[in-house]
């Protein structure tokens, strides 16, 4: 190319078609089996589907704003805790119904992430990561201190789950997928093209007529209440609330998980969280140090393979 | 008068890169901006089009200051551009390229999509990620994107830097033909000599963030200033 037009080629596009209809049977496959989970009768196998199956949507919703957008939250804590929070106060506390609890925390999660979005979007990169960051910290201060209505640091137990480990499995599954189709149809969408053309290059997509950020903060706010959804449902998994999910520790997990499976693919995060959630079980039973091998593991995985697990199955599958 | 700059400056650190500039278009007119690098001419641009906001001076519109307004506004209102360097979307395809654009005047102005790839010539590319096309189809890629925002003045800086002559003729006849078919004010920078005299109706000579001279080609060939500094030795 020569100077003076140079143009960076530097992300791939989001999933290839031959590639998609190839997951797309894969997904299918993956789902299809671990429906079967519960017939197993093995109470831990099953507990743990259903945590990964929660921490896959937490990713996916997460994703939506790193990956298509361009936006590395530190801070989706915030928004995961908030409607877990909600619920337990609504219902443990107040006495609401269940299902009330469950759509008002999502609600919550909507309302933080507006909120949010709004006082954070006009920073870029590292500064817009610290401001999410800082905004969790805040809420995990709080979650700590207003020890009357949080309950400080052992948190909210004794309100209801409203399914048996059995059935709630099948309504996590069921909630997951119609999620996850969500926010595929989503990033699919012309919003969502808008906001690739946000990653690829801002500038363009605001002289072609759009304000980026009123679409940063349509991502902001998809992400945020589908990271709620996820939220209610762990808090229904261990029908205890701890303010170990508003630490930002666990803002990290999707960052995490997501560098492993692949940012650049819709069901990267998905993987990514699978194996995450499996090696972790794995190497801790073996070894005090898994926090050390795991590190290592990431690190060489996000240095060395850029599209994740995902991507290195591209790869292989494509005849390398 | 379809945009007017009055006492308009920009300064970098003791640098004054545009120094109390005032120009009007006409409607429907095509204005070619010379001079020297580092005259000024992007930075001009820049501030027309909002990617910078002047130390001093207004920027008026069809009547309307809009010296402030964000550039998504000021594109909504009529004024588009191109990049000295092709500012396109490198990892999506041709026609998502121009897609988004046409998205900012509502889902209706899709229907003009088809239309625009056959003025520009686009149909075999379509699908072809825009940065795996050619560098010419690249400067052109971004003149169809600044098109689809249905601008009334288009200002181009550079639009054939950096192509063969073959595509720099393509470029340029598809300039002419869109300024026609789309009722145009044109305001281009262009390095082509030939060209400049040929295409302009009338030439403004930018030298250190001044005007230097402001008329027809014909005014501008026979300055002696201009001559000067800018058209040493270049055979007009
Ligand atoms: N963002 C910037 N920061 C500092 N100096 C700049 C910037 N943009 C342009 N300049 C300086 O301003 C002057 C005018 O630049 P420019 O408008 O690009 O000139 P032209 O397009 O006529 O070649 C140059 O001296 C250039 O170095
Ligand atoms: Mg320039």
């Amino acid at each position: 190319m020569s100077e003076g037009g140079a143009v960076e080629t530097t992300v791939e596009t989001i999933e290839t078609v031959p590639t998609m209809e190839k997951s797309l049977i894969a997904v299918i496959a993956v789902i299809a089996a671990s429906l079967l989970i519960p017939l197993t009768g093995n109470k831990y196998a099953l507990y743990l589907s259903t945590k990964i199956w929660i921490l896959i949507l937490y990713a996916i919703a997460f994703n939506v704003l790193f990956g298509y957008s361009g936006l590395l939250s530190f801070g989706h804590a915030l928004f995961f805790s908030g409607s877990a929070y909600t619920l337990a106060i609504l219902v443990a506390r107040l006495d609401y119904p269940l299902v009330v609890g469950f759509i008002l925390g999502i609600a919550a999660a909507t309302l933080f992430s507006a909120v949010v979005g709004t006082l954070s979007l006009r920073h870029r990169e590292i500064h817009f990561a610290m401001v999410t960051l800082a905004f969790s910290m805040l809420f995990w201060g709080i979650v700590m201190k207003w020890r009357d209505v949080t309950g400080g640091e052992d948190g909210i137990t004794g309100f209801p789950r409203g399914f048996s480990m059995f059935w709630f499995y099948y309504f996590t599954v069921l909630v997951v997928v119609i999620c996850s189709y969500l926010m595929y149809r989503f990033v699919k969408s012309d919003i969502g093209l808008i906001l690739e053309g946000i990653r690829e290059n801002e500038t363009r997509v605001q002289f072609s007529g759009h304000s980026t950020l009123k679409y940063r903060l349509y991502a902001m706010i998809v992400s945020g209440t589908f990271t709620g959804v996820a939220g209610v449902l762990w808090a229904l998994l261990d029908r205890t609330v701890t303010p170990t999910i508003a630490h930002w520790t666990f803002s990290a997990i999707p960052v995490i998980v997501t560098l492993l499976g692949g940012p650049q693919s819709f069901i990267g995060p998905a993987v990514g969280t699978i194996v995450y959630v499996i090696i972790q079980d794995l190497i801790t039973k073996y070894t005090l140090y898994w926090q050390f091998i795991f590190g290592v593991a990431i690190v060489a995985v996000v240095l060395f393979f850029r599209g994740g697990v995902v991507g290195i199955v591209e790869r292989y599958l494509r005849g390398r | 008068m379809i945009l007017e700059t009055q006492n308009l400056s920009k300064f970098f650190g003791g640098l004054r890169a545009v120094d109390d500039v005032s120009l009007s278009f006409e409607e429907e007119s095509i204005t070619a901006i010379i001079g020297p690098n580092g005259a000024g001419k992007t930075t001009f641009i820049n501030l027309c089009t909002g990617l910078l906001k002047p130390n001093t001076g207004k920027i008026i519109f069809n009547g309307e200051d809009i010296t402030h307004l964000p550039p998504h506004k000021r594109v909504l209102m009529g004024i588009s551009r191109t990049f000295q360097i092709s500012n396109i979307f490198p990892g999506l395809t041709v026609a998502q390229n121009i897609r988004i654009p046409l998205l900012s005047r509502g889902d209706k102005a899709l229907s003009e999509l088809e239309e625009l790839m056959k003025v520009f010539e686009f149909e075999d590319i379509k699908d072809a990620l825009a940065s795996e096309i050619s560098h010419g189809d690249q400067r052109l890629l971004e003149m169809a994107m600044a098109i689809a925002t249905k601008p009334r003045i288009l200002f181009l800086d550079e639009p054939t830097a950096g192509v063969n002559p073959a595509e720099k003729h393509r470029i340029l006849e598809i300039v002419m033909r869109l300024k026609e078919t789309e009722k145009l004010t044109i305001v281009i920078v262009e390095h082509d000599m030939d060209v400049v005299f040929k295409m302009a109706e009338r030439i403004v000579v930018m030298n250190r963030g001044r005007i230097l001279a402001d008329g027809t080609p014909e005014e501008i060939k026979d300055d002696k200033a201009v001559r000067e500094v800018y058209l040493k030795g270049v055979e007009i």
